[in-house]
């Protein structure tokens, strides 16, 4: 790839937002997942002890 | 219909999808890793278009991931619809964020792809308005779910616009063939490919790769949608206690 071609601003421009954006898309789906994770062990844990 | 009836069960569900996580995510990496080595060091600069259709490689698979994620959303929701499949509903939910960003991401990056090649960011013609439409269903989409307390009410709506909206994607398919566009034909056809295969095997593994994505980041929100579920299902009980 020749970085000093033409238009090549456009280029990077696209792959630099793609990145991100699919960056940052991946790590809230896995970040909400694992915090949904996390308060239903909590909740579960709670239930347990109310039932004891 | 007894394979799709087999996972209805969220415990079966939650079991397949902890097993093949992280062997779908090891993949979707792999292939980003070679789709990007050969769309970037690879693949050779077009005679015309120069370096700029680089560009395709990132461009045609959100495309792709945009239309497709809207596919299997209007299906699941018919699935839900007609047969009740408790997932369903959950399934169509969890793809829509990720189809939203991959119809932005096709959005932009043809913008700014235009830029360049037509002189323009944006034309309102066939293909794009219609891509366009797509990225204001998803939004809807999403906006059902966001906007409607009640579970079963907010899925018969959403599911009511996500087969409604279904039309939109044949339409963005012919859509260049039907009018006259600026955008050029599809490059794949029945009777093959126009584009030579330095430039189509990077294309193909990165369609690979936005597919793998997809596969892997919607496995894990129908998970979190499940979690989320029962937690609001806990929180009901304890509240009735008190």
């Amino acid at each position: 790839m020749d970085l000093s071609a033409k238009h090549m601003e456009f280029v990077l421009a696209c792959y630099g937002i793609s990145a991100v954006l699919l960056l940052v898309m991946t790590l809230t789906i896995v970040i909400r997942s694992k915090q949904h994770d996390r308060q239903l062990a909590r909740l579960e844990q709670a239930r347990g002890k109310a039932k004891k | 219909m007894a394979r799709i009836e087999k996972f209805a069960n969220p415990t079966r569900f939650l079991r397949l999808q902890e097993k093949v996580q992280p062997w779908l995510a090891a993949i979707t990496a792999l292939l980003f890793a070679v789709g990007l080595y050969y769309a970037l060091a690879k693949a050779p600069a077009d005679y015309q278009q120069g370096e700029t259709v680089r560009i395709m490689f990132i461009h045609v698979p959100a495309a792709w991931g945009a239309t497709m994620v809207y596919a299997f959303m209007a299906l699941s929701s018919a699935i839900a619809v007609i047969f009740r499949h408790p997932l369903a509903d959950l399934s169509a939910k969890a793809a829509a964020p990720i189809g939203a960003v991959f119809t932005f991401l096709a959005l932009v990056t043809g913008a700014l792809w235009g830029k360049p090649m037509w002189g323009t960011y944006w034309v309102w013609d066939a293909r794009l308005t219609s891509f366009f439409v797509l990225f204001l269903l998803y939004l809807g989409y999403i906006a059902v779910w966001q906007a409607i307390d009640d579970y079963h009410r907010a899925a018969k709506i959403a599911a009511i616009v996500a087969l409604v909206g279904a039309v939109n994607v044949p339409i963005i398919k012919f859509s260049v063939e039907w009018w006259n566009s600026l955008h050029q034909p599809s490059i794949m056809s029945s009777s093959g490919s126009s584009v030579h295969s330095s430039i189509l095997i990077p294309l193909l593994i990165m369609v690979a790769a936005y597919s793998f994505l997809f596969l892997t980041l919607h496995l894990l929100a129908i998970r979190s949608e499940l979690r989320k579920r029962k937690i609001h299902q806990l929180q009901l009980a304890q509240a009735q206690k008190v």
